[in-house]
């Protein structure tokens, strides 16, 4: 919490707040929420648990907010990359639903998930899957980020990673795995928020790209022409391959 | 069980690209100094690694077969792990020009709004076939030796031209002409962090 405040008054001291809206409204709504649980943790202490599952998927809605901020900075300069980004993520998505009303249509009895940890396991794993489509995309392209974007993807990555596969033994091992994810859950979270600490302590926005010429134009020309490169040497290797 | 093992799949993919992602060098990779590296990798390809005389030489067996009739076994296996270790050179130095031009079509490409998915995805699959093909070749030089593939010569030379020509119209449509005044721009202009 004291983490989170630092880096909430930091974003207005040091006006970056303007800059990554979507990121900072997520943590302020995790800051609110953690007080709030704080606050009934020791006031109510019988009522946590049901309050402590119902914020959670608050926060893990409000997560989604993180993925657009990083899809929206990461590839914001670079309308190929950003489309092929766009068309990856929703790809994701829809694979995701597709996947959710086969299972639902094949067994009368299925639900989304059995309990709150399963529900919360699948909500993260959409946001782990589009995340890595966008890093896919930062990966392939070799799209240069900036300090602040690049820690606010190690931040977020590190935390739903480290949680999907938290959850998913806590599902799979039950209780007896509660005190390890309960350690595990707390700390990654942690980590996350001291990176973002150090990343987003001042503004650094992504280095600005050199445009090349002719830009709306010529892709189909270009595709083609690299197209026909690769093809040649592709045919090449492979007869000197079977000679 | 299975679906124990599909999330630790995901969280330990995701971990991995983040790995990737840290130890990524921060730099800004402008159109200008793709263009330049491209243009080396075509002249490096065109002038260092496939001119017919040059490949001729690396996998010519008549060198092998005066250094048999004349030398002892010591020298003839020297003489063999020299050849091999520069055919595999060979074969990784191509590896690397393929990928100079594959970057530098990934560089150009990310900035095109009209940019397609079908034939970015096409593109992807050619070029990972065709680095698996150099690394393969390169296995077979390593296992078999210089002339595990010997009729690679003669397809070489010919297929080299067609790349070549290929590239270098690729590059003259974005403006390559400019590049010698580019190159000097480039050597002068600090690196982009």
């Amino acid at each position: 919490m004291c983490l989170e405040g630092i880096i909430l008054f930091r974003s207005f001291y040091g006006k970056i707040a303007s800059k990554y809206p979507l990121f900072y409204t997520y943590l302020a709504v995790v800051l609110a929420l953690d007080l709030a649980r704080y606050f009934v943790y020791t006031s109510h202490p019988s009522s946590w648990a049901m309050f402590y599952w119902s914020t959670q998927f608050v926060s893990v809605l409000v997560g989604y907010a993180v993925i657009l901020e990083i899809l929206k900075q990461a590839l914001d300069p670079y309308q190929g990359a950003e489309r092929f980004g766009r068309y990856l993520v929703l790809g994701v998505f829809a694979a995701v639903f597709a996947f959710v009303a086969y299972r639902s249509a094949m067994r009368s009895n299925w639900s989304p998930a059995a309990t709150t940890v399963e529900l919360e396991r699948d909500l993260r794993a959409v946001q782990v899957l589009v995340l890595m489509s966008i890093l896919a995309v930062v990966l392939y392209y070799r799209i240069a980020i900036g300090r602040n974007v690049k820690g606010m993807i190690l931040g977020y990555g590190l935390f739903i990673g480290t949680n999907v596969m938290n959850l998913a033994l806590r599902s799979y091992v039950g209780s007896g795995y509660h005190p390890v994810w309960e350690f595990v859950k707390s700390y990654s979270y942690v980590a996350s928020v001291v990176v973002w600490t150090v990343t987003l302590w001042s503004y650094q926005p992504n280095p600005i790209p050199e445009l090349p010429t002719r830009v709306e134009s010529d892709y189909e020309t270009l595709a083609l022409r690299t197209r026909g490169m690769a093809a040649a040497m592709r045919s090449h290797l492979g007869r000197a391959a079977r000679s | 069980m299975i679906t124990l093992v599909f999330f630790l799949l995901i969280g330990a993919a995701l971990l991995f690209s983040l790995f990737l992602l840290a130890r990524r060098a921060a730099r800004a990779e402008g159109s200008a100094q793709a263009l330049v590296e491209a243009k080396q990798a075509l002249q490096m390809l065109q002038g260092e690694l496939l001119p017919p005389g040059l490949v001729e030489r690396i996998f010519a067996r008549q060198d092998f077969e005066f250094v048999a009739s004349s030398t002892p076994r010591q020298v003839q296996e020297l003489f063999l792990q020299e050849r091999k270790r520069v055919a595999v050179s060979w074969a990784q130095q191509v590896r690397a020009g393929v990928l100079r031009l594959m970057n530098f079509h990934l560089g150009q490409a990310r900035f095109y709004a009209q940019l397609s998915l079908a034939t970015e995805m096409k593109l992807a699959v050619n070029f990972a076939v065709l680095l698996v093909a150099c690394r393969a070749m390169q296995f077979a030089l390593y296992l078999g030796g210089p002339f595990a593939v010997p009729g690679m010569v003669g397809r070489t030379v010919g297929k080299a031209a067609q790349l070549c020509e290929t590239s270098e119209k690729s590059l003259a449509f974005l403006g390559a002409p400019a590049l010698g005044g580019l190159s000097k721009d480039t050597a002068r202009r600090p690196a982009a962090s």
